[in-house]
């Protein structure tokens, strides 16, 4: 006969959530919640109360308003920290035989196991976040300067999100692995994967492809495709004194995401083998990925990284000693890969086979690279196709306003840009043996009564993107030797550059980029060797300046600039500018002081006539000085 | 209670589990047992619907148990290797417990507090011995009110007076309330005392599973001597598990049931013919031999 006990009012267990699991959770893991809640008591509510000494030396708004957006960024690095901390925690038991054969007896669904732990881990943010806004609230209420509910929302509501996504995105990750250090390892490289890769695939690129152009500038979906850069970059204020919230796109979206990322580890968790547990890849479609990715992985970054370490001076034409690199840190890499997922020492003989395909692969990839079977590297584009060519180049001396051109719009530009671009073509290997090499030589020589360090020989990156009549663009990037033979045969890439950048109208095309008819000249200044600029203020001064320069200009006598800072350079340059300062009636958008003020500044040469005649006329002549003379 | 039909899992091209069947009935004792490897805890973390086969079927009371909390509320199960959360006492897992099983009967655990004085139920789990973990483990299922009990290596660690007692516990919840046990040891001894059916697991099979007492008839050791000193020819279709000799004395394992087996050797008319019933560990180790997994004579 039964006993009577509580067993005889039978109730069905809930598949789908057990508040007293997610009880359980809360107890257990109590130093998580509550630590992340005293940084945010200290770094908020604490904050508030403190403002009350300082309140009047801070900015209109700053309290309450500007002191509240402005921490919301800062709960991105901990929502980034706590959000894998929280999943490793609360899905602590999928790594362990002993803790899976416990919660999965239990009488519940997979379903309710996940969805229980993901809410009790995610209230691991809500609910301090909650608390800490309302202990902000009071706070602003006793510090007495004001009370903002809508920003204080904002933070809450922000933090939330962002942590939403963070902590998903670790539960996602938490579900494909079955050991608790592969989780913060894998979180860490998935955040950063795009960004990695990406980088990656560039530096491959940019080793064996002659003219890749590596920008540092991330394309936006690289951005986007890195959370926390994008949040970092994205999230942010107005400022003083309104201090909206800017960023709210990037929290949407994120937002969404996480809850995608949540769906995903619903599904990966439905399907997981529970036998896994201890493995470091959980999913066995996941493995062959990891393994490859691994190898590809350490043969670029560490391969390029020892090649370049012990064959610093190597050329780039003699790229099968980076081979090498390459094989020897992708076969590393694939065993030590082999070694994690079979969790042994013992790998090679039965992982030869993959490893061997593997570097077969690579070696193919790379070959395929090297030969450039697109005709990536010999592509040079008809000068009729091309609308603009942008440049990216440094400074050639002399640094004025001219010194970096920026822009090619004229035909003949274009015409003479095409033709420099088909001789580096020509000229591949000799570049290519100079592209490791970007030495500088000096040597001291007489110039005038003076000795003056002059420049021999140096190398420096040259880009350009075309922008194509269809809208296409094509960007390109060479280091171009450069020294005075060079510079003496007309052929050769430096003396195509240099004709290029001091090609007729180009540099007056460079100072007057942005005067437009109509602007007023306000003063010219006139540097000086010794001290304070001679001013110019007067408008028959100023107006007796301008036209000389433009005269020089027009006649070719101004505006040289030099590929290496040679005797030349040193003998026919002023250590003296001329900076024009002009006022523009209408305001625009490229100007600074409200878009009405610009300036040019233009160094005096020896050549410049007019100018050298209009600066006697007006007794300045007095303090110039040559270059060679003011080292 | 228990029906495994063809169920096959393979770990890592592994197979642990090769076209297992079992079938255990209501209100049985069922003793699984089987050389180390041949899949015993594979078999009872799909009972307790740990692990999903790759094929075939796990039902518990004619349901599928993988996935299905209602079932899973009637089975409680002590796996062979305890695991309790850090810092939790046995008093934090029973209300753990309590809020998982409808079943689970407070006035019972109470009540077993006198059986399992030696647990202080206060204390964090993992500071007990294992023997008291065992002990408390014990107590905890048995709150469970399971209709299905799961044991893997349940009383090692225990010592005689508790082993006792924990047995006569489970009797009585099997004599009371019809609860079924699925017990997995190497103790052949202990499973023989308790068990009335038993399974022979081997290779992710199920070699043999009968009731008990059906499998001691089916099997006798003979003491034999005949007149002759060597072992006659004997018929063909006489199946000899095993043979020995000390002296004259001849000793053979024989597949059948003893009469049937002494009136076919009559006809060599021994001297002396004694048939002895065997241990279920001897059974488990002659049904085994087959197998290729006799116990070897090695030469050191």
């Amino acid at each position: 006969m039964p006993s009577v006990t509580s067993c005889s009012k039978e109730r069905r267990p809930c598949a789908w959530f057990n508040i007293t699991l997610f009880r359980k959770n809360w107890s257990r893991f109590w130093p998580l919640w509550s630590l992340y809640g005293v940084i945010w008591f200290l770094i908020l509510t604490v904050g508030i109360l403190n403002s009350r000494s300082i309140y009047d030396t801070m900015p209109d708004n700053y309290y309450p308003t500007g002191y509240v957006v402005y921490a919301i960024p800062m709960g991105i690095l901990l929502s980034l920290g706590f959000g894998v901390l929280c999943a490793m925690a609360v899905f602590s038991y999928l790594y362990s035989s002993r803790p899976v054969g416990l919660m999965h007896a239990l009488p519940i669904r997979r379903e309710g196991l996940f969805l229980t732990n993901y809410l009790s881990g995610l209230s691991f943010f809500v609910l301090p976040i909650l608390v800490v806004a309302l202990l902000t609230l009071g706070a602003e209420l006793y510090a007495g300067h004001g009370v903002d509910l809508t920003s204080l929302f904002l933070w809450g509501w922000c933090q939330c999100m962002v942590s939403l996504f963070f902590y998903s995105f670790a539960v996602f990750c938490a579900m494909f692995t079955g050991h608790i250090l592969a989780l913060p390892a894998f979180y860490g490289i998935l955040n950063g994967l795009v960004f990695g890769l990406d980088a990656l695939f560039r530096e491959l690129a940019r080793i064996f492809l002659f003219g890749f152009y590596t920008s540092y500038q991330l394309n936006p979906w690289v951005e986007w495709l890195t959370p926390t850069l994008c949040y970092i970059d994205r999230m942010g204020s107005t400022g003083s004194p309104n201090y909206h919230f800017t960023g709210l796109l990037p929290v949407f979206v994120y937002m969404l995401a996480g809850l995608v990322f949540t769906g995903l580890a619903l599904l990966l968790y439905r399907r997981r083998h529970l036998e896994t547990a201890g493995d470091v890849v959980a999913v066995s479609w996941l493995r062959p990925i990891f393994k490859y990715g691994v190898a590809f992985c350490s043969a670029v970054v560490i391969g390029t990284f020892l090649w370049s370490v012990f064959l610093p001076q190597v050329s780039h034409s003699i790229l099968w000693s980076l081979l090498f690199f390459l094989l020897l840190t992708g076969a590393l890499g694939y065993f030590i890969a082999e070694m994690l997922l079979c969790k042994s020492f013992r790998v090679f003989r039965q992982g030869w086979k993959g490893c061997l395909c593997f570097l077969i692969l690579l070696t193919l990839g790379v070959s395929t690279l090297e030969v450039d079977p697109i005709g990536f590297e010999v592509r040079v584009p008809q000068a009729q196709q091309v609308v603009e060519v942008r440049l990216d180049t440094p400074s050639f001396a002399p640094y004025d306003g001219a010194s970096s051109p920026s822009v090619l719009r004229r035909e003949e530009d274009i015409a003479r840009l095409v033709e420099l671009h088909q001789t580096i073509i020509d000229h591949q290997s000799q570049l290519e043996s100079a592209e490791r090499v970007s030495s500088h030589s000096y040597v001291s020589q007489q110039v005038g009564d003076y000795m003056v360090d002059v420049e021999t020989s140096g190398s420096f990156y040259f880009s350009f993107t075309y922008l194509f009549r269809d809208g296409g663009t094509m960007r390109r990037s060479y280091r171009i030797p450069v020294d005075e033979e060079l510079l003496a045969e007309p052929t050769s890439p430096a003396a195509k550059l240099d004709a290029l950048i001091n090609a007729p109208g180009l540099a007056q095309q460079e100072y007057l980029s942005l005067y437009r008819s109509g602007d007023v000249l306000t003063r010219v200044n006139l540097s000086t060797y010794t001290g304070a600029d001679q001013i110019f203020s007067s408008g028959a001064d100023t107006q007796l300046l301008l036209d000389a320069v433009l005269t020089d200009l027009e006649e070719g006598n101004l505006g040289r600039h030099y590929l290496l800072e040679n005797q030349d350079r040193y003998a026919n340059c002023y250590y003296n500018d001329l900076t024009f300062h002009f006022y523009s009636q209408e305001a625009r958008s490229e100007l600074v002081e409200d878009g009405h003020i610009y300036q040019f500044t233009i160094t005096i040469q020896t050549t410049a006539t007019h100018t050298l005649e209009a600066l006697r006329e007006l007794g300045a002549e007095d303090v110039l000085i040559l270059r060679s003379a003011a080292p | 209670m228990i029906s495994v039909q063809n169920v096959v899992k393979t770990f890592d091209r592994f197979r642990a589990l090769n076209g297992l069947n079992m079938e255990v009935p209501d209100g049985a004792i069922y003793g699984l047992v089987g050389p180390n490897g041949a899949g015993k805890s594979t078999i009872l973390r799909h009972i307790t619907g740990i692990y999903r086969q790759d094929s075939g079927q796990v039902l518990v009371a004619g349901e599928p148990v993988y996935e299905n909390p209602a079932v899973k509320a009637r089975i409680a199960s002590i796996p062979d290797e305890l695991y309790t959360f850090l810092s939790a006492s046995t008093r934090d897992m029973m209300r753990f417990f309590r809020g998982f099983y409808p079943r689970f009967d407070e006035a019972r655990y109470q009540a077993l507090k006198e059986v399992f004085s030696s647990v202080q139920e206060n204390i964090p789990v993992r500071r007990l011995s294992k023997g008291m973990q065992k002990q408390a483990a014990f107590w905890l299922s048995l709150c469970c009110r399971p209709d299905l009990l799961v044991l893997d290596e349940p009383v090692d660690g225990l010592d005689p007076v508790m082993r006792r007692q924990v047995w006569s516990l489970l009797m009585g919840d099997v004599a009371e309330y019809g609860t079924t046990v699925l017990v997995s040891s190497h103790n052949l001894r202990e499973l023989e005392d308790v068990c009335d059916h038993v399974g022979i697991l081997s290779q992710g099979k199920v070699l043999l599973e009968r009731a008990l007492a059906d499998l001691q008839d089916n099997i006798v050791k003979m003491q034999i001597v005949f007149q002759e000193r060597e072992l006659p020819q004997l018929p063909e279709d006489l199946a000899v598990l095993h043979v020995s000799q000390v002296g004259r004395i001849h000793t053979l394992i024989v597949r059948g049931s003893a009469d049937e087996v002494t009136n076919r050797l009559a006809i060599y008319a021994p001297i002396l013919m004694e048939a002895l019933p065997l241990t279920l560990e001897e059974i488990f180790i002659y049904e085994l031999g087959g197998e290729d997994y006799a116990v070897r004579d090695i030469v050191l």
